[in-house]
């Protein structure tokens, strides 16, 4: 007996939009990876606003309802600004505080907020026709902030916030940026709720509600800006469909909700296509037309040699725990070099890399551009010094076309000059085209063969135009020929004069394709040197072996090896 | 401050403690938040009412088939449930975030409880054999009942126990071992599915045994005793540090001695207010909880 | 867009309502009528205890009519029917399904809610939708009632808390010290702790306040502070699960004060739980069990039979409420309106009923006339208490 005449009513409409724009408020926040429960903290603050003004002091509504909107933001850029710096369930947790907080606030302020009577008789105003003109603002509003830049790095951040990090996004901002519009829309919720529902009282705004709108968005799905709105149709519509079979109703509709999650486990909006990057595709237009005239590599501009920019790491050192990852480590990178770093193991090489990039801090020496000193900057201002990478274990954003990956490279890793001087979709597209996968760019990153996922990462790198490409293990789980090809793409790139550090295991295609080779182990550079010489240092090869080495200074040939090129 | 207070802490937060380390270890080796965990505890207090009302069963009796149904219903819940759904996500899709459990779990508990509910038509019990922990022992002006004696030495017996055991042998290095990396895991010969399965099954044995305790210390067990503990054993396990037992051990004393020294001079509303506003404050201080070790974040951060 | 939806809905209730206008005709003889009711109870969370109770008090007062439809609605061809909806815990899904009974003109008028919360909400929307709404269980009492439309079947909360502490004191008169435990976060207990403590001063106790949350059993605290009071009688406003607990958790530490409460604390499972530790309590009540009217053995009897148990106060609102309504309906020829069924609830004067003393009447304000039933505890047995 399931009462679908529940669904023909005003009555479920209009809990409906509430539910709808309580859910875009936490879609926001979680689709940039921001863990927030805060979205019924501003609710309360955004209906209890409308409550105090409108009856106690018979402001006008809509007056009323941007004062609510407008408190919640400010709370809301408080808040994240707060907790910008936790993660997930410690981020989850703290915004939970926060709601309930807020909810004993009002529950106590009695002089204002009536205490645990609440308000009531609250005027009528938001019937179905103004919560559909608002639920659809905030929706075009979420949509647009999708296919922004910003809204484009939210999601890159969520599914990998390290990768996001290193191509120039400035993580904390469109995070702060996330929950600041999610504190702006959940305030909406709250108005139009305290205008809908004749009264407020603070249990409306209990642990129950944070779950539940947590739950519309988590069933919906928050890929997509379709998740918020099946999300809250399913926790609207499933108790009142139910609602005649009384005290089994919550135990159907929980019943109903596992196996909705089980046959849509992404969320039911992902069964559709429709998200934001279908919108872009529609909207900016496919690639298609100018791809047939573009291709060579010469699309990939070349890079200024202002002066032979060397990146230079001095002495550099890190510890985790007693493990001395990297001890001591010098070296050099120059312009239009390709320098490879090779070692057992868990020598450190990662780490280096790390290092270098501006991921992990230093604990001691230094890493400089130019002379500059870069080691004390944060990541995304480290990539802006010219320094892009990839990493070990693949790290597309798997869920964005491989295009997307690149575009946001092109958009958010460079200057505002380089940008000045060659547009993004144009930069995007010369990377992809370089790298040799411009046919793939409408295809999902995720789903794409394990090769082509490695240079859309050396493309997405490339298109931030850098000095420098930091590559970890490029070429594992490569065949021979593939290897190969990567090898050629890597000269290219050199030829433009970018310096590249390759880190492998691959020992031969390594020594085949660099310029110098550094030999790692338990953290030192044990030898450096052009790859004749390194290919019978007796150091290297019972390191490789597993003998105890003595670790010693490199061969001074490290330095001034600039010439010792080996072709392939 | 008197010391019939500081008791009062320390009982309530042994049974926080005992509520949150079956939390703690779910958390800790599979990330799953079980929001059905409250209502796995009920389900072991219930499970206890009709061993102690119908059966008769004395109360030790009791605690370990209050145990093992509250365990097999976790177990349940692993292998029904949130298996087949991460199955069902690992296949269209590979290793991202995964929130799926947070709605998986909840509405697991809502199952379990609406058909207690249905059983049992929401009347309260009490346990009715149990004056053998009605005992008071008197130490100057400090009355203490031999309940109070037997919820402090569980909670710290099971989870130094359980620390022990994590730590120390093959059963806790399979956990280590599937926590750290299933695919590995299986690799060396565990079992992630019958380690899973059997971690659950401890975690819900371990919200069994503090249904019951909890029945008897308030003397009141109805379907929603699990409501309350949810929200605190949410914020214990995540101010201790995600994962780490004696994180937890400390913030569950710790939000108990809080929540007790507020409760003795402000009224409802205002300690959960300050024991809320405590937390986000402990939170902001050390972002990573108590004891809990560094997150993702923390190269980006730079700190 | 607006007007395209007001039109689907438009033809959507114009569906239903031809559904529901060719339904009874086929079903019933021709001539019959069926009244229809909506009924608006929480049945999961932490107030189902209540919700559950009064569901089933409904259902069988619909029985009880159906059987004699002449003699309570006037008319052997009416009959009545009640679709029972559980409005969960939020305000949002009670609401919308209140908007669904005042949308579809089938239904004469809403029973419930359960809730405070949404009996505040509720209010304000019935009187606007206008359509009768008689708010089953909520001790915040008259602020809930909105306007004409709107009638609480409930004692309001401070007159209950003022009428048990009042009788405790005119029973035990040298009561110097009182203590009261409330849960601060619920808005009937706010009033009633108040009431409660305004009656104890004002027959010379001294009273010591104790809150904690409304869902919290663990009264340690509260009973410790009221030990070290050393109070005599305290006042007890929670749910029934929590009355079981607080009584019991003092008994254990050796503190055996008397009580006071509210129909909470009559529920027959609270009597069962703690055995004698409830001897001497007074308790003002909406419904008096022993009540020896013959409305009242047949509620008793038939409620035993279908439900295995007592009732409570809360199965007895519920019972009262369906039986209030059809006793205005049977003042009322023809079909009756909805406009027609509130005037005439209105009206209601003198009807017989199980709550109270065996009759009931509305105030002006559309609150309970008639005074609270009182009762005493002796031994484990509820029995009246006359002053």
């Amino acid at each position: 007996m399931i009462n679908f005449a529940a669904l023909g009513g005003a009555g479920f409409l209009e809990a409906l939009l509430i539910a709808v724009l309580a859910a875009l408020s936490q879609y926001v926040v979680l689709r940039a990876g921001v863990f927030s429960l805060g979205t019924v903290g501003f609710m309360a603050i955004g209906a209890y606003t409308v409550a105090v003004l409108t009856v106690k002091y018979h402001v006008a509504p809509p007056l009323a309802v941007l004062c609510g909107i407008l408190l919640a933001t400010i709370v809301g850029v408080a808040l994240g600004a707060l907790v910008g710096k936790l993660r997930g369930a410690y981020q989850g947790i703290a915004t939970l505080s926060f709601v309930l907080v807020v909810e004993r606030i009002i529950a106590l302020w009695e002089s204002v907020t009536g205490g645990p009577f609440g308000i009531t008789s609250i005027p009528l105003f938001a019937r179905y026709g103004l919560l559909l003109a608002t639920a659809a603002g905030a929706l075009i509003i979420v949509i647009a902030l999708e296919l922004t830049p910003t809204g484009r790095k939210q999601s890159a951040v969520r599914i990998d916030e390290l990768a996001a990090a290193s191509f120039g996004t400035n993580v904390a901002w469109v995070n702060l940026v996330a929950m600041s519009v999610s504190a702006a829309i959940g305030g909406l919720a709250g108005a139009m709720m305290a205008g809908n529902q004749f009264a407020v009282d603070p249990t409306a705004f209990s642990f129950g509600l944070i779950i539940a709108t947590l739950a519309a968005v988590i069933i919906g799905g928050y890929r997509s800006f379709l998740g918020p709105l099946f999300g809250a149709f399913v926790v609207v519509a499933l108790p009142l469909l139910f609602s005649r079979h009384q005290i089994l109703a919550s135990t159907i509709v929980a019943i109903v909700t596992i196996l909705i999650l089980g046959f849509a486990p992404r969320g039911l909006a992902a069964l559709t296509r429709l998200d934001g990057e279908f919108l872009l595709r529609l909207f900016k237009g496919p690639l298609r037309e100018n791809r047939a005239g573009s291709s060579g590599p010469s699309l990939l501009m070349p890079v200024s040699n202002d002066g032979g920019r060397v990146l230079a790491a001095f002495e550099i050192a890190r510890a985790y725990g007693a493990v001395r990852a990297v001890d001591g480590v010098s070296l050099t990178i120059e312009s239009g070099q390709i320098v490879g770093l090779i070692g057992p193991n868990g020598a450190g090489k990662t780490s280096v890399i790390n290092l270098l990039a501006g991921v992990v801090r230093l604990d001691d020496g230094r890493v400089t551009v130019g002379g500059q000193r870069i080691d004390t900057l944060p990541a995304y201002l480290v990539q802006r010094q010219g320094i892009a990478r990839t990493f070990q274990a693949c790290r597309l954003f798997h869920e964005h076309s491989a295009w997307s990956n690149v575009l946001l490279a092109a958009t958010s890793g460079r200057s505002r000059s380089q940008r000045r001087e060659r547009p993004d979709r144009a930069c995007a597209q010369a990377a992809m085209a370089f790298t040799g996968c411009l046919d793939l760019a409408d295809r999902r990153a995720g789903d794409l063969p394990y090769a082509f996922q490695r240079r859309i990462e050396i493309a997405r790198a490339l298109a931030c135009e850098p000095r420098f490409l930091l590559l970890d293990e490029p070429a594992a789980g490569m065949t021979q020929s593939e290897a190969t090809d990567l090898g050629d793409v890597l000269r290219r790139t050199a030829a433009q004069g970018v310096g590249v550090l390759v880190v492998d295991h691959n020992v031969p295609w390594i020594l085949s394709l660099c310029d110098i080779v550094n030999v790692q182990h338990m953290g030192k550079i044990i030898a450096c040197g052009p790859p004749a010489a390194i290919r019978g240092d007796p150091q290297v090869i019972s390191a490789y072996i597993g003998g105890y080495v003595e670790a010693h200074e490199p061969s001074s040939e490290c330095g001034n090896a600039n010439e010792a090129g080996v072709g392939a | 401050m008197s010391i019939d207070l500081i008791k009062n802490a320390i009982v309530l937060g042994s049974v926080y403690l005992l509520f949150a380390t079956g939390f703690t270890l779910v958390f800790g080796s599979f990330k799953v938040m079980n929001l059905a965990h409250g209502a796995i505890m009920t389900l072991g207090a219930f499970v206890g009412i009709y061993a102690d009302n119908v059966l008769g069963f004395p109360i030790g009796f009791t605690l370990v088939v209050a145990a093992i149904g509250a365990g097999a219903g976790n177990a349940f819940l692993d292998a029904v449930i949130l298996r087949p759904i991460a199955r069902q996500s690992a296949s269209t899709h590979a290793g991202a975030e995964d929130l799926n459990p947070i709605v998986a779990t909840l509405s697991f508990g809502t199952i379990v409880l609406g058909l207690l509910v249905q059983t049992v038509k929401a009347v309260d019990f009490t346990y009715k054999q149990t004056d053998a922990l009605a005992k008071p022992f008197a130490f100057g002006g400090l009355t203490v009942s031999s309940l109070d004696l037997a919820i402090v030495v569980c909670a710290i017996v099971m989870t130094g126990l359980l620390s022990l055991i994590i730590a120390k042998t093959r059963a806790g290095m399979a956990v280590r071992a599937v926590a750290e990396d299933r695919a590995m895991a299986s690799a060396l010969g565990v079992r992630p599915n019958v380690v899973s399965a059997a971690t659950f099954f401890v975690s819900g044995a371990m919200a069994g045994v503090c249904g019951v305790l909890v029945g008897i210390l308030y003397s009141n067990v109805n379907v929603t005793i699990g409501d309350h503990l949810l929200l605190f054993g949410f914020v214990i396990v995540t101010v201790g540090g995600l994962g780490s037992l004696t994180g937890t051990a400390i913030a569950a004393y710790l939000v108990a001695l809080v929540q007790t020294i507020a409760n003795a001079y402000f009224q409802a509303a205002a300690v959960d207010l300050i024991v809320f506003g405590t937390l986000l404050l402990t939170l902001l201080i050390r972002p990573n909880g108590i004891l809990g070790k560094n997150a993702l974040s923390a190269g980006i951060a730079r700190r | 867009m607006k007007q395209s939806i007001g039109l689907v809905q438009q033809l959507r209730r114009s569906a239903i309502a031809l559904v529901a206008a060719v339904l009874p005709l086929l079903s019933l003889p021709s001539g019959a009528q069926e009244l229809q009711l909506g009924g608006l109870v929480s049945l999961d969370g932490p107030a189902s205890f209540v919700g559950i109770a009064a569901q089933a008090g409904m259902k069988l007062a619909a029985e009880v009519i159906n059987k004699d439809p002449q003699r309570y609605l006037g008319n052997k061809s009416r009959s009545l029917a009640i679709d029972i909806r559980n409005a969960g815990a939020t305000n949002s899904q009670a609401l919308a399904l209140a908007r669904d009974f005042a949308g579809d003109a089938k239904y004469l008028a809403i029973l419930g809610p359960s809730l405070s919360p949404q009996a505040l909400a509720l209010g304000p929307f019935a009187q606007q939708a206008t359509i009768p709404l008689l708010i089953m269980h909520s001790p915040a009492g008259d602020r809930t009632v909105a306007g004409n439309y709107v009638f609480a079947i409930a004692q309001d909360g401070e007159r209950l808390a003022d009428a048990g502490a009042s009788a405790y004191l005119k029973k035990y008169k040298d009561t110097k010290r009182a203590g009261i435990v409330f849960g601060s976060d619920n808005q009937g207990n706010v009033l009633i702790a108040n009431s409660a403590s305004k009656a104890f001063k004002a027959g010379g106790a001294e009273v010591t306040q104790f809150s904690l949350p409304f869902s919290s059993l663990d009264f340690s605290n509260a009973i410790d502070t009221m030990k070290r009071a050393n109070v005599e009688v305290i006042y007890l406003g929670q749910g029934s699960p929590a009355i079981t607990a607080a009584v019991q958790q003092a008994e254990r530490v050796g503190f055996k004060p008397r009580y006071v409460g509210y129909g909470t604390m009559a529920a027959p499972t609270v009597l069962k739980n703690v055995g004698n530790a409830l001897d001497g309590s007074i308790i003002a009540t909406d419904y008096d069990p022993s009540l020896a009217t013959p409305a009242n053995q047949l509620f008793t009897e038939a409620y035993r039979k279908a439900a295995n148990t007592d009732p409570d106060t809360y199965a007895a609102q519920g019972y009262a409420t369906v039986m209030l309504v059809a006793n205005a309906i049977k003042s009322l020829p023809g079909v009756p309106t909805r406009a027609q069924l509130a005037t005439a609830l209105a009206a209601t004067s003198n009807a017989e009923s199980v709550l109270g003393s065996g009759t009931f009447s509305f105030t002006d304000i559309r609150t309970v006339a008639s005074p609270p039933a009182l009762l005493q505890v002796v031994g484990s047995e509820l029995k009246p208490y006359r002053p």
